[in-house]
C-alpha cells in the first residue's frame, strides 16, 4: 500500500521554484533515501511532504488524504520530521520537550500529560539514550544530544511516517549506527515508512530500500540502492567520481583489515 | 531497570517558592494600603474591608476618615496597580515567547506607546462612549494595542524576517519616538492638556478609584484566563515556526492570536493609567530565572510578580517625596532601564 503519493509536485520559496515536477511513491515498509548534490532540492521536497512550504503545482497525498486540505494537527499524528536544531534560550527540561511531541494527540485545551504520554516519552528517551538526562535543561545539551532529543520528540508523535533531514548531523558513528538499526526495526512494523535525506552514500546503501536521485530540482533516477548507486549517472550528477572514491576508501579498509 | 518518569508540573521546591511569591504579594499589598501620608494600622484594614464587603457596621475604634481613605482611595488603587502590573507581566511573557526574543515586550516594541496614544487622544478630547460607558476606554486600549502591534511586527518583519533583538529594539524605539512626537503635537495644538498628557506618558495611579479598577479588572481577568488556556502552544512556539508546525500547530493563526491577546492586555491595562515601562520586561525574566520555561507556571507566576513590582513601585512613587507624588512610570523606568541594559548586554555576550 502506498503511504505517500507525490504527483508532479513543484514547490519553492517566495515564488521561486526549487523542485519541479517531482513524482514519487513511498510504500509501506520502505526506507526511502533521497540523495543528490547540494542545492538539488532534497530538503525542499521533505518540507513539501511535511506541509512546511506550499505546493506550487501538483499534489501530495498522505494515506490517501491531500496535504493541501489536511488539518495540521492530524498531519502531525501521521508524519513527523526530525527538526533541525534551532537556537533556544528558553530552558525547558528534556522530558518537557519530548512531551511536546504529544501535543497533536491531546484533545481539549485543558488536557495535560497522561501516564500513556509519559510511557511514550520514556520509551523514546530510552531509544535515543537520553533517559538519564530527562530532567536536565535542554540549554545544557551538546549538539549530538540535542540532535537525539529532536529525534526522540519526532518518535513521541507516534507517526506512521518519519521524515529525517540528514539525521547523522552531529552524531558520532555509534549513534549513527544505533539510529539506523532502530529505524530498521521501527519500519518493520506494519503500515510504516521512513523518508530521509542522506549525504553519506555508504549509509544510504546500507540502510535504504529505495534511493531516488535528485539533481537541479528534478528526480532523475530511482530504484534499489544497488541499481542507483552503481550507475554512471551518479558520477555525472555529483560531477565527481563518486564510485571510484568509494571503492578507493573500501580498499583502504580491506588492506588494513586484520580479521 | 529504568526509573519511573513523572510529569512534574513543578519540582517540590518550586511549590514552596510559589507560596513565597504569593505571600510576598499579600504582604506588599497590605503594606501599600497602610503606607501613605496618613498611616493606617493593619488591623483597621480587615475591619474596613469586612464592613464594606459584607455590609456590616464599622467598629467604633475605626474613625470615619480612615474608612474613607482606605475604601475610596487606597484599596482600589492597590488593586488597580496589582491588576495593571499583572497584565503587563503576562503580556511580556507572551511577547517574549511568541517572538522568541528575551527583549521583546509591549513597551520595547512600541505597543504601550501606540495604545496610550489611542486612549490618550480620546481622553484629551473628552470623547464619551454611548452604551459602553467606562468600558470604552479599555476597549479602545485593546484596539489601539492590536493596531500598534500589527504595525510594529509588520515593520520589523519587513526589515528582518528573523526578528532579531536589534531589529525589535530599533523598530520599537523608532515607533515610540514617532508616537511621542504625535503626542507632543497634540499638546502643542492644545496647551490646556499639556500637564495631563505629560503625566499620562509617565503613567500614574493618582486619583484612580473603584470605577477604574472595576472596569479594568474583568477585562484583565478575561484576557489572562484566555492566555492561561494557551500555555502549551506558547511552550511549543518557543521552538520556532517550523518545529511548531511539525508538532501540529497552525503557526500563523496561533501566533497572531497570542500576540493580539497580549497587545490587548497591555492596551486595556494602561487605558486608565498611561504608559508604564519595563514591568513587562522585568517580571517574566525574574520568573523564568526562578521557575524555568514552562508557561503553565511562568504565566500565572509572572502575573503575581508583575503585580508585586507594580504595587511596590507605587508605594515608592507616593512616599518617597513628602507631600508629593511621582509618576509611577518614573519609578519603574529607574529600576527597569538598567535591568534592560543588563539583559541586552548579557545576550550580546552569549551571541
Amino acid at each position: 500500500m502506498s503511504l505517500v503519493e507525490i504527483r508532479n509536485v513543484s514547490a519553492g520559496y517566495g515564488g521561486v521554484k526549487v523542485i519541479t515536477d517531482v513524482s514519487l511513491t513511498v510504500r509501506e515498509g520502505e526506507r526511502v533515501s533521497i540523495i543528490g548534490p547540494n542545492g538539488c532540492g532534497k530538503t525542499t521536497l521533505l518540507k513539501a511532504i511535511c506541509k512546511l512550504i506550499p505546493l506550487m503545482d501538483g499534489n501530495i497525498k498522505v494515506r490517501g488524504e491531500s496535504i493541501r486540505t489536511i488539518d495540521r494537527r492530524k498531519l502531525a499524528t501521521t508524519i513527523s520530521m526530525m527538526a533541525q536544531i534551532s537556537e533556544q534560550w528558553f530552558d525547558f527540561t528534556v522530558l518537557d520537550t519530548v512531551l511536546m511531541g504529544r501535543y497533536s494527540h491531546r484533545r481539549g485545551v485543558l488536557a495535560t500529560s497522561t501516564s500513556a504520554d509519559l510511557r511514550v516519552a520514556e520509551e523514546c528517551l530510552r531509544t535515543v539514550g537520553l533517559l538519564d538526562c530527562a530532567y536536565d535543561s535542554i540549554t545544557c545539551l551538546s549538539g549530538g544530544q540535542r540532535q537525539r532529543l529532536m529525534l526522540a520528540r519526532a518518535f513521541a508523535q507516534e507517526p506512521v511516517i518519519i521524515v529525517l533531514d540528514e539525521p547523522t548531523n552531529h552524531l558520532d558513528l555509534k549513534h549513527q549506527a544505533e539510529l539506523f538499526e532502530h529505524l530498521r526495526r521501527w519500519v518493520s512494523q506494519p503500515g510504516r515508512a521512513v523518508i530521509q535525506v542522506m549525504h553519506d552514500l555508504n549509509l544510504a546503501r546500507m540502510y535504504s530500500d529505495r534511493v531516488p536521485l535528485m539533481s537541479g530540482g528534478r528526480l532523475i533516477a530511482e530504484g534499489s540502492p544497488d541499481d542507483v548507486l552503481s550507475t554512471p549517472v551518479l558520477d555525472d550528477t555529483y560531477g565527481y567520481g563518486i564510485r571510484q572514491f568509494m571503492k578507493k576508501s573500501l580498499r583502504l579498509w580491506e588492506d588494513n583489515a586484520d580479521d | 531497570m529504568a526509573k519511573q518518569l513523572k510529569a512534574k508540573t513543578a519540582a517540590r521546591g518550586q511549590y514552596a517558592i510559589m507560596a513565597a511569591f504569593i505571600a510576598v504579594a499579600a504582604v506588599t499589598s497590605v503594606a501599600a494600603v497602610c503606607a501613605g501620608s496618613v498611616p493606617i494600622r493593619v488591623s483597621d484594614i480587615s475591619s474596613v474591608l469586612i464592613s464594606h464587603i459584607f455590609n456590616r457596621p464599622l467598629p467604633a475604634d475605626v474613625d470615619k476618615a480612615t474608612d474613607t481613605i482606605l475604601w475610596t482611595l487606597r484599596v482600589p488603587r492597590v488593586i488597580l496597580a496589582f491588576t495593571v502590573g499583572a497584565s503587563l507581566g503576562v503580556s511580556g511573557v507572551v511577547m517574549q515567547a511568541v517572538l522568541r526574543n528575551p527583549l521583546a515586550s509591549s513597551y520595547t516594541i512600541g505597543v504601550s506607546a501606540g495604545a496610550s496614544l489611542g486612549v490618550g487622544t480620546l481622553m484629551m478630547f473628552g470623547v464619551s462612549f454611548p452604551i459602553l460607558g467606562m468600558f470604552g476606554y479599555p476597549l479602545a486600549g485593546c484596539i489601539a494595542g492590536i493596531g500598534a502591534i500589527t504595525l510594529s511586527i509588520f515593520f520589523s518583519s519587513a526589515l528582518d524576517r528573523n526578528l532579531s533583538s536589534n531589529t525589535i529594539v530599533l523598530v520599537g524605539m523608532v515607533f515610540s519616538l514617532f508616537i511621542s512626537a504625535l503626542i507632543t503635537l497634540i499638546t502643542a495644538l492644545n496647551t490646556t492638556v499639556l500637564q495631563r498628557l505629560t503625566y499620562w506618558q509617565m503613567g500614574s495611579f493618582n486619583m484612580r478609584e473603584w470605577s477604574h479598577t472595576l472596569t479594568v479588572l474583568p477585562v484583565a481577568v478575561l484576557l489572562t484566563g484566555w492566555l492561561v488556556l494557551r500555555t502549551k502552544e506558547l511552550d511549543i512556539l518557543t521552538f520556532g515556526d517550523e518545529q511548531a508546525a511539525l508538532m501540529g500547530i497552525n503557526v500563523r493563526r496561533e501566533k497572531w492570536l497570542l500576540l493580539y491577546l497580549g497587545a490587548a492586555l497591555t492596551g486595556a491595562s494602561i487605558s486608565f493609567v498611561g504608559i508604564i515601562s519595563f514591568v513587562d520586561l522585568v517580571a517574566p525574566h525574574i520568573v523564568r530565572r526562578v521557575f524555568g520555561a514552562k508557561h503553565k507556571i511562568v504565566l500565572p507566576m509572572t502575573a503575581v510578580c508583575g503585580g508585586v513590582i507594580m504595587v511596590f513601585s507605587d508605594i515608592i512613587a507616593r512616599t518617597v517625596l513628602p507631600g508629593r507624588e511621582l509618576p509611577v512610570g518614573v519609578v519603574t523606568a529607574l529600576i527597569g532601564a538598567p535591568f534592560f541594559a543588563f539583559v541586552f548586554f548579557k545576550q550580546r555576550r552569549v551571541n
